[in-house]
């Protein structure tokens, strides 16, 4: 649906996004994750067609995005930011968006009332757009974006700051689209979010691509392993164990964290019996021993170097 | 341009629920129309004018000039005294007898027939600003009138507007005024639009940046259009303000709102955001106002500011109003050229300028 090639765009002497590509395919949702200042707002503004490239090539659903509007006619765009009037009712906040991409008459009425009851906002769609809460907006926002049943949905960040229901009725609606076929790129912060909503991830930094695949591809590509966390109850506990077992057959790697004693592993449950064994003959005794799943945060910190919120 | 209409339609919509604007728009200047008028002569009494004539040239086109304006006036509201010498005049209008002096230099006719007319003089009390004013409209009317028919010129006798009364200049002065800051109020919400990414979001939609700045601006010129409209109207009505032949006046109001979203438009954009905006451009309105005589008529203040009110939009408008109400139903838009040149030439350059730091919308920070 999507396809992105050789993006690049240079602000003055910083090279803001370079050499980047990916695709979005049907019924998908990709996730594109970076740390601020990466180049994901400035990708998503050339892929809607916002900031011109200064390289590259955009194709939505077979479409030229340089050629006409039609291209962008396919994209439902949800900014970050509310792309909203507080100043107009939530029912007249769509008709506007949706006369924006063309939607008139019996169409338009039909759209907003779907979109509408799609965020589980019909009830209020009356009041003021000043009058709802964050969620309520971002939702609003959302709304407003798929009014025209696109094809590619855009959302940066939906779910900035939304109460719990909120975010909720936001993935569920996501869910739900990609069930329908939109392709749907999907920025955020939340890590569980991506783990959850993405089928495949990108992460950027430095305006470059570092990695992409599946959730398990990635943890499996960097050949990140299992974590053991012992934990201790006195102080400095957790230090004096690191000499003890730093030399442990399976162990990659030992550090201490205040009381708590970290090992890197590649197969953390055959380890346990020796750890035990050692901890107790150095004297030592555990009050916690836990082997942690790797998730995307330690891929993402070895890729970038650092965490998806810095 | 079916999406620039849409855009045009919404902030119309938008401008017309804010309670606040139309207090700004109408009904502060009719508000204070009417209460400077009542301060200043009343709105019902016509002024009396005294003007001495000065015909130095003594020839039938300059008693046919004189003659023209003798003829004119009703009710006495304009008392013309013709006086022999210039230093005479000057004394009189010195004393405050006189409020201002109309002047035909010698050679004038011959001037006038060569195709170079040398220009009528004019010398006002600063004690009787409305005095000048009239007597200056006079001047450019019948200038006006020699440059569009050529030499010499075929003299009417006809009204040239002798009732003009505080009322008729202050009406159209804070038109003019109220104009600039609703049109400000109405370029900061545009601007909050740009700092609040809803443009970069139209910027998104299947529509041209064109279009988007067009239902934008088109909206601003809009706006301005009803505005001016609905106060000339109804001071013409409430009031009786004479605002002068429909065409020209039309016209020049067409002009003058265009000015008003040029100049306000250059200043918002350049500012790049709506709080500094609007800070900037409520200081531009306010120094353009005081310049263009809008607080106080150049008439009656130094010649230099004369000049200086010719250097602002506001203060040609202004200009061009007061000249088509002291011109009456004679009055041509040759009477107002330079107003509708200054005006419309500074509204499409400012909208140029807009147009240019805008088309490229950028994403809020954040």
């Amino acid at each position: 649906m999507l396809i992105a090639r050789g993006l690049r765009k240079r602000f003055g002497e910083r090279l803001a996004v370079d050499d980047l590509g990916f695709e979005v395919r049907r019924g998908e949702v990709y996730g594109l994750l970076g740390p601020n200042g990466a180049g994901k707002t400035t990708t998503i503004l050339m892929l809607c067609g916002v900031l011109p490239r200064d390289g590259g090539h955009v194709t939505i659903d077979g479409l030229d995005l340089d050629v006409g509007a039609a291209a962008r006619a396919r994209i439902g765009f949800a900014p970050q930011w509310l792309g909203l009037y507080l100043d107009m009712t939530g029912r007249e906040n769509l008709e506007f968006w949706g006369r924006m991409v063309g939607l008139e008459g019996a169409g338009l009425r039909r759209a907003v009332e779907d979109s509408l009851a799609a965020v589980g906002l019909a009830e209020r769609a009356r009041e003021l757009a000043a009058t709802y809460s964050g969620g309520m907006l971002r939702r609003l926002n959302l709304a407003s974006a798929i009014l025209h049943r696109p094809p590619l949905l855009v959302l940066d960040e939906p779910t900035v700051g939304v109460d719990p229901q909120s975010r909720n009725a936001i993935f569920e609606l996501v869910e739900r689209m990609r069930g329908e076929g939109t392709a749907i790129l999907y920025t955020t912060h939340y890590l569980e979010e991506a783990e959850r909503l993405c089928d495949r991830i990108g992460i950027i930094d430095a305006g470059r691509l570092c990695a992409e695949g599946t959730r398990g591809a990635l943890v499996a590509g960097l050949g990140v392993g299992r974590r053991v966390e012992v934990g201790f109850e006195g102080e400095g506990a957790a230090a004096a164990a690191v000499p003890a077992v730093s030399s442990l057959p399976g162990v990659e790697g030992a550090s201490a964290a205040g009381r708590t004693l970290q090992l890197a592993t590649r197969d953390g449950p055959a380890l346990l019996p020796s750890l035990l064994q050692a901890l107790v003959g150095a004297g030592l005794a555990p009050t916690r021993v836990e082997v942690v799943e790797p998730d995307l945060q330690e891929v993402f910190l070895r890729l970038t170097g650092k965490a998806l919120r810095d | 341009m079916r999406g620039a209409l849409r855009i045009c339609q919404k902030d119309v919509r938008q401008r017309l629920r804010d309670r606040t604007a139309l207090g700004i728009g109408l009904v502060a200047p009719l508000v204070l129309s009417a209460l400077i008028g009542l301060a200043l002569g009343g709105i019902r009494s016509g002024l009396q004018v005294r003007l001495a004539l000065v015909d130095l040239d003594q020839t039938p086109l300059s008693r046919g000039l004189a003659d023209s304006l003798r003829q004119g006036w009703p009710e006495r509201s304009v008392v013309l005294e013709p006086v022999a010498s210039e230093s005479e005049a000057a004394a009189e209008v010195a004393s405050g007898r006189l409020g201002a002096l109309l002047l035909v230099p010698a050679g004038f006719a011959r001037s006038v027939a060569a195709g170079a007319p040398l220009a009528l003089q004019v010398r006002s009390s600063a004690a009787q600003p409305l005095a000048g004013r009239l007597a200056r409209a006079l001047a450019r009317r019948f200038a006006a009138r020699l440059g569009a028919q050529g030499p010499p010129p075929a003299l009417e006798a006809r009204t040239p507007g002798g009732r003009l009364r505080p009322i008729d200049t202050y009406a159209p002065s804070l038109a003019v005024m109220f104009l600039f800051f609703s049109v400000l109020g109405g370029m900061r919400a545009f601007q909050a639009e740009a700092d609040g990414g809803t443009l970069v979001r139209l910027a998104a939609a299947p529509l041209s940046m064109g279009e988007i700045l067009a239902g934008k601006i088109g909206a601003l010129i809009l706006l301005g259009a009803l505005q001016f409209g609905v106060l000339g109207v109804a001071t013409r009505l409430l009031f009786g303000v004479r605002w002068g032949p429909l065409f020209p006046t039309a016209a020049l109001a067409a002009t003058t709102v265009l000015a008003a979203v040029g100049v306000l438009a250059f200043v918002v954009s350049a500012v790049g955001n709506a709080a500094g905006g609007w800070v900037l451009g409520s200081a531009v309105v306010f120094v353009f106002s005081l310049l263009g005589g809008q607080f106080l008529p150049p008439e009656g203040l130094p010649d230099f500011f004369d000049t200086l009110a010719r250097w602002t939009p506001n203060g040609q408008a202004l200009r061009g109003f007061i000249d088509l109400a002291a011109a009456g139903d004679g009055a041509t838009l040759a009477l107002i050229r330079e107003p509708l040149a200054v005006t419309g030439v500074v509204g499409a350059a400012g909208i140029a300028a807009c147009a240019l730091r805008l088309r490229r919308p950028r994403a809020p920070r954040g």
